[in-house]
């Protein structure tokens, strides 16, 4: 009677046992995204904020002492080269008290009156600008670090931040030698090129970007680099789902990806994202269709 | 006691009484999910102000470990400290031992780190918090809306009601009404205007601050009375902001509009975002302080509700989300369940073995009385009623008939001996004294040894301590009381049935299969007893089946603290570090939950969408039915597989109270050298871990990444300040260009509208573009790139620190499906480490060294006290049996019902694919006093018949036979009355199930055993004394 009783208790522990062994899990195939490596121009990017100015412009000031008499051009006149703007009369006897007429050197409009009828003005006051407003200049300070790399002659894009679509060919008129210790940049003049184009207003500050080449290079995604024994490694496809681990040399950040020195060619497939981490002899399951964009 | 029998009434009023207090005292027992002890966690958040976290480190932070490590509250210490030393704050997490007082843990850290911080700058001390630390905490929800209103209007109507509700709650650790709708006014400053007036973003806070504060002037007195001089604020409305002059002053007038567009609108600022059934909803959320009972709490906030209710218009409506007083009471009312069907089993044994209703009653009586006499001593011992102690009452309504069928058969045996005589009542009076006396020392005796088990409890520590305690508490109070009660109360009653003349005769319903079923045990046993072939075949089996299972089967039980109780929450999550914004994050999350709707529509209420950040977010999802739970976790685990992109993490969720640690199947810790070479060991073995794919997850604390920063380095001259920009305005005008700077905040409409300075250019999401940002300088626009060498550069390694030493913590991680493998799991990494290490220079002693700790440190040392109770318990009913029987080997027999029980334990807990956990070494301690009282029966009238001098075999078969009743009685009583926590019956019974199953798999095989091997054994001692004898 016993041993039934112990039978079956042994025989429901092997069943037990059999159970728990069976641990056959359904093979898990990792999803990985993919990119292809690819040859890019080394770009190096140049961003500064630029001032849209009035090439011809011109400050008068006064050059005698006296009265404002009479404003002939009001505030946004436009006026010839020679025109009379203001007259002035002289307070000193020894020149009779007469109207001297002060003209704009410059063909433009009256941008700024800095005085007023009848205001008495000392030598040397500001009068008025005149500005021309058809011809326009931009003005851009340099980072010192930035200068071996600028030079007249180089062409960019200025942009607003405001009108994100208008973007304007620009080009680097002169480059200022001297660098000012205060501020550890160069002033430098630029001017539009597309002189067709609607020009934005003086006084506008944009950016001007500009990229200079400086060859070709390989850039990789942060998200696809692995380390092992910490040197950096990317996993490269290899036939049509498996993968391969290939040390890489890396150049320096942009952003979130990096230079690569050596190690990927042209052309390679690697993994930037997957679905769990990957173990040697997994099969890829590679999703179509979705490819990280390359920078 | 003479007098006390006789007195039917007095007795029945004096217990009446008591149950009533009992009632009353149960009533007032608090309801939690679990036992109130807990394990305080208090942390502590240090900013390191213009200090690098090394310098923070050696300024402050190793006096100040070492302070925080010798903190104790009362008697009970730190139990682990853990630091994190990061680049603007130090985060210190004080974990005490169990049981520790919050409120005093919580003051004693404040006033330790405010003493060590009385003399530090005052930007790190005006960051400094301290506060209570928990990492899954329940918490209260409830979402308000009407048809009628807009959110913002809503939000207007309620919050002015709501706030001051919160010192109504005695329990809430944070309460508060959250609104999507939050608003915000922004300053988007236009950084070329900036430049081009040359106003630093300094400057404009200045101004907006000054314009929308008002100050005073003083007192002045004037004749009799004091004068309050008052500069009132200049700005008091959104309108007036744009008035507010920016420019210095003797410079030409600029405005806040010359320079930015002023916006009032949803914040910006808003990174976490909650959502019910898909729409956003005013939210009150609640969560209880350390210690705080949550039920009450939700209880609270919710009768206040009712209250305010009333106030509010008619078309406010709330909905409750998330109310773990709900989840509490129906957990607690399962186990009460439990109880009474418990209760209801053995009444049924009993009416089978004994067939008389009333005399059934007689016996059943003691359960409700003593039970309810146990809630008086539970309410002066401080408990609460929660899954545990309700637990330990479940248990013993089985056990706590016993006394009571012993009293009674005791008596109904003496009266039969003088059937047919008629008594008188002073006759009766006696016989049932005598009648008592004789089994009052036994049942005493049994009940002491069923209760001593429980006494090396008292000895453990920690969390064995807090989570058993209850339960062991429990039982003494109901079983221990249900023995006195039995010698009181059964007699009482039979006197006053027996002095009214009423036949106590009684046969069994199943009398006629009770006699078949002892002819057959007298037939096997007295074959047994004459066959050695099959003797020697069981007791060798037997014996080789015990350390069989021990090495085979122990091993391979999955090991848990302690059970959690099903819940009706289903959690799904979303990881991804590829996302940037809230808005992507909100997007996937409202895929999500199109998906979820299709595929659980039928089986939800509704759900509740929380989102973290852009990286992190999930959904809860109310489920219809909580049977269902697990079907549905496998189901979405199914449905929600990991892509590229994103992660997703299944869960159920209960709002439990308790933090029950969750350990990982792997830990290992990197500790010393330079911190560099720390991280590079750390991520070569995350990286080989991860390779390998022994675990599901890998964690490193604090990262495994090498992790960079954007450095801004002015180039000042020669030490002083740059003349273009301070560094002070450099880095106030990068956070208005990135994060965004609150500046003030004005009232409209008694709304708070907090002010934020932000960019007005695009987003920021290149290096060059940062560098690109324009500064205004005599006219000049000088890019930020001149001023500062912007770059991305590596990062310090953050410092963690545990128990004052610098570690990087490695932990491996098992889903549930594969926890049956951890052992050969951890072999492996052990393996992997090994090899590892041996490749590693030896003659480097810069090098950090690696050392594999014990994982599960907590569950283990648990698992080891419970061991050790066993072993004392075993002791003990030992001794228990040495002082009753005066006999050694006597008592040894009685003690092999033990092992039998063992067996029983380890095949059921397999069999039923159940855990070693805290409540199955308690259902084996709980077994050894069961078990040793079968065998005691046996051994004691067998011993008793062959001093009577009958042979050996004779007293063996008769005294077994004799004894077959009382111990399938008792045994059955027990077993059916744990049955239903065996199965596992209800959410609640889930916790205690491991228990059940070890108690009942253990007392039925030990029973079945006991009944043969034990008379077997003492047959052959006997027979082997009479031959030696002869």
């Amino acid at each position: 009677m016993k041993h039934v009783l112990l039978l079956t208790f042994m025989s429901v522990t092997n069943l037990a046992f059999a159970a728990s062994s069976d641990s056959a899990k359904p093979v898990d195939h990792p999803k990985v995204l993919l990119e292809e490596i690819k040859t890019l121009d080394d770009k190096k990017r140049i961003i500064v904020p630029v001032k849209v100015e009035a090439k011809i412009q011109s400050l008068v000031s006064a050059d005698i002492e006296g009265h404002v008499t009479k404003i002939l051009k009001p505030l946004g006149s436009t006026v010839k080269a020679g025109e009379t703007i203001l007259f002035l009369e002289n307070k000193d006897p020894g020149f009779t008290y007469a109207a001297v007429p002060v003209r704009s050197p410059v063909a433009g409009v009256v941008s700024q009156i800095w005085t007023s009828q009848m205001a008495k003005v000392s030598r040397g006051d500001k009068l008025f600008t005149v500005i021309n407003p058809k011809t326009l200049k931009l003005s851009a300070e340099f980072p010192s670090s930035d200068l071996y790399s600028v030079s007249s002659g180089l062409t960019g894009e200025f942009k607003v931040d405001s009108s994100r679509d208008l973007k304007l060919a620009i080009r680097v008129v002169g480059v200022s030698p001297l660098v000012d210790a205060r501020t550890g940049t160069a002033s430098a003049e630029l001017e539009f090129t597309d002189t067709q184009a609607i020009l934005p207003q003086i006084g506008t500050i944009g950016q001007a970007t500009f990229e200079i080449n400086q060859g070709s290079i390989i850039m990789i995604p942060e998200a696809s680099l692995v380390f092992q024994d910490g040197k950096p490694m990317v996993r490269v496809l290899k036939g049509k789902n498996e993968f391969s681990k290939k040390a890489v040399v890396l150049g320096e950040q942009r952003d979130s990806s990096y230079v690569v020195k050596s190690g990927v060619a042209m052309g390679e497939k690697i993994v930037v994202r997957s679905s769990r981490p990957l173990k040697e002899g997994d099969v890829l399951d590679i999703e179509a269709n979705k490819t990280e964009k390359t920078q | 006691m003479n007098h006390l029998y006789t007195r039917p009434l007095r007795v029945y009023v004096i217990l009446g009484a008591l149950a009533l207090w009992g009632i009353f005292s149960g009533l007032q027992l608090p309801i939690s999910l679990f036992p109130n002890s807990s394990q305080i966690t208090i942390a502590t958040n240090i900013p390191t102000g213009s200090l690098s976290s090394q310098q923070f480190f050696e300024t402050y932070g190793r006096e100040l470990e070492a302070g925080l490590q010798g903190l104790k509250i009362d008697s009970t210490s730190v139990k682990e400290l853990r630091a994190e030393y990061q680049n603007q704050n130090t985060l210190y997490r004080i974990t005490f031992e169990w049981g520790a007082d919050p409120e005093k843990s919580l003051l004693e850290v404040k006033n330790l780190v405010n003493t060590r911080f009385s003399s530090a700058s005052d930007e790190i001390r005006r960051g400094i918090w301290v506060q209570s630390w928990s990492e899954n905490r329940g918490f209260f929800a409830v979402s308000f809306y009407s048809p009628m209103r807009s959110l913002d209007d809503l939000y207007q109507t309620l919050e002015p009601s709501i706030t001051p509700v919160r010192s109504q709650i005695d329990d809430a650790g944070s309460f508060g009404l959250w609104n999507p709708n939050r608003k915000e006014i922004t300053i988007s400053l236009i950084p070329e205007k900036l430049a081009q007036y040359e106003i630093s973003t300094v400057q404009v806070q200045r101004e907006i601050q000054s314009a929308v504060v008002g100050l005073t002037g003083g007192t002045l007195r004037l004749g009799e009375k004091d004068y309050l001089i008052d500069l009132p604020k200049n700005v008091d409305n959104f309108a007036m902001l744009s008035q507010i002059r920016v420019s210095p002053r003797g410079k030409a007038a600029i405005f806040l509009k010359d320079i930015a567009k002023i916006t009032s609108g949803i914040s910006r600022d808003s990174r976490q975002k909650f959502k019910t059934s898909g729409v956003d909803s005013l939210i009150l959320f609640a969560s209880p302080k350390e210690g705080g009972n949550i039920k009450k709490m939700a209880d609270q906030i919710l009768q206040q509700l009712e209250i305010l209710r009333k106030q509010w218009p008619a078309d406010v409506e709330f909905k409750i989300l998330v109310n773990p007083s709900e989840f509490i009471n129906s957990s607690v009312l399962s186990v009460v369940h439990e109880v009474f069907l418990a209760a209801f089993l053995a009444v049924i044994v009993l009416f089978i073995f004994i067939g008389s209703f009333k005399n059934v009653v007689t016996a059943a009586i003691e359960i409700p009385i003593s039970l309810l006499m146990a809630f008086i001593l539970m309410r002066l011992a401080g408990m609460n009623l929660n899954l545990i102690s309700l637990g330990g009452l479940a248990l013993s309504a089985g056990m706590n008939v016993d006394a009571s069928v012993v009293v009674l058969e005791n008596i109904i045996r003496h009266f039969e001996h003088l059937k047919g005589k008629v008594l008188s009542y002073q006759e009766k009076v006696a016989l049932v004294i005598k009648a008592v006396a004789e089994v009052r020392t036994p049942i005493i005796a049994s009940t002491l040894a069923s209760l001593v088990v429980f006494f090396p409890l008292i000895f453990t520590q920690g969390l064995t301590h807090s989570l058993l305690g209850d339960l062991a508490k429990a039982v003494i109070f109901s079983h221990g009381l249900s023995a006195i009660v039995a010698l009181i109360l059964v007699p009482t009653i039979r006197l006053q049935l027996l002095s009214m003349g009423q036949n106590l005769e009684s046969h069994s319903p199943i009398e006629g299969l009770l006699r078949k079923l002892e002819s057959f045990y007298g037939r096997t046993l007295e074959g047994f007893l004459s066959n050695k072939k099959w003797q020697a075949i069981v007791f060798g089996s037997v014996t080789l089946l015990l350390p069989v299972l021990v090495v085979l089967v122990l091993p391979r039980l999955e090991k848990e603290v302690i059970g959690k109780p099903d819940s009706d929450w289903l959690l799904v999550g979303i990881n991804s570090p590829a996302f940037s914004t809230v808005k992507q994050m909100e997007s996937e999350l409202d895929n999500l939950e199109d998906s979820i709707t299709k595929n659980f529509g039928d089986e939800m209420l509704y759900t509740f969408t929380q989102i973290e950040s852009a990286h992190d977010g999930n959904i809860m999802i109310r489920m219809k039915h909580k049977d269902k739970i697990a079907a549905m976790v496998e189901k979405a685990e199914e449905t929600y597989k990991n892509t590229p992109t994103l992660s997703y993490w299944v869960e159920s969720w209960n709002p439990s109270e308790l933090s029950i640690p969750d350990p990982p199947q792997f830990r290992l810790e990197v500790v010393g050298g330079e911190p560099v070479k720390r991280l590079q060991a750390a991520q070569d073995i995350h990286a080989l871990l991860t390779e390998k794919g022994i675990f599901d997850k890998v964690q490193v604390t604090p990262t495994a990444d090498k992790e960079k920063e954007i450095r801004v380095q002015p180039f000042f001259n020669s030490g002083s300040e740059s003349e273009v920009l301070s560094k002070e305005e450099l880095s106030h005008y990068l956070r208005v260009a990135t994060d965004g700077v609150y500046a003030e905040r004005i009232f409209q409409k008694q709304q708070e509208l907090p002010i934020y300075l932000r960019s007005a250019s695009d987003e920021v999401t290149s290096v060059d573009q940062l560098k690109a940002f324009p500064v205004g300088f005599e006219g000049r626009l000088i890019p930020l790139g001149a001023l500062a060498q912007i770059s991305l550069e590596d990062r310090a390694p953050r410092i963690y620190r545990e128990d004052q030493k610098s570690l990087i913590l490695i932990r491996g991680r098992l889903n549930k499906a594969q926890l049956k493998f951890t052992k050969e799991r951890q072999a492996q990494a052990s393996e992997a480490i090994r090899e590892f290490k041996s490749k590693r220079p030896t003659d480097n002693t810069d090098l950090p060294s690696i050392v594999e700790v014990q994982a599960d440190k907590d569950l283990q040392q648990s698992l080891d006290q419970l061991k050790w109770a066993v072993a004392i318990s075993i002791a003990l009913v030992f001794l228990t049996m040495v002082i009753q029987l005066g006999d050694i080997v006597h008592s040894l027999l009685v003690l092999v019902a033990i092992p039998l029980g063992f067996i029983g334990v380890l095949v059921s807990l397999f069999v039923f694919r159940s855990t070693l956990s805290l409540n199955s070494g308690l259902g084996t301690i709980l077994l050894n006093g069961i078990a040793v009282a079968n065998s005691i029966i046996l051994v004691d009238f067998i011993r008793k018949l062959h001093q009577e001098g009958k042979s050996a075999k004779v007293a063996t078969v008769e005294a077994s036979l004799a004894r077959l009743r009382p111990i399938l009685m008792t045994s059955l009583t027990t077993v059916l009355g744990m049955l239903p926590i065996a199965l596992g019956f209800g959410e609640g019974g889930k916790i205690l199930q491991p228990l059940g199953i070890a108690v009942c798999g253990g007392l039925w095989v030990s029973m079945l055993l006991t009944l043969y091997i034990v008379p077997a054994l003492q047959y052959l001692y006997l027979a082997r004394k009479e031959n030696k004898s002869v």
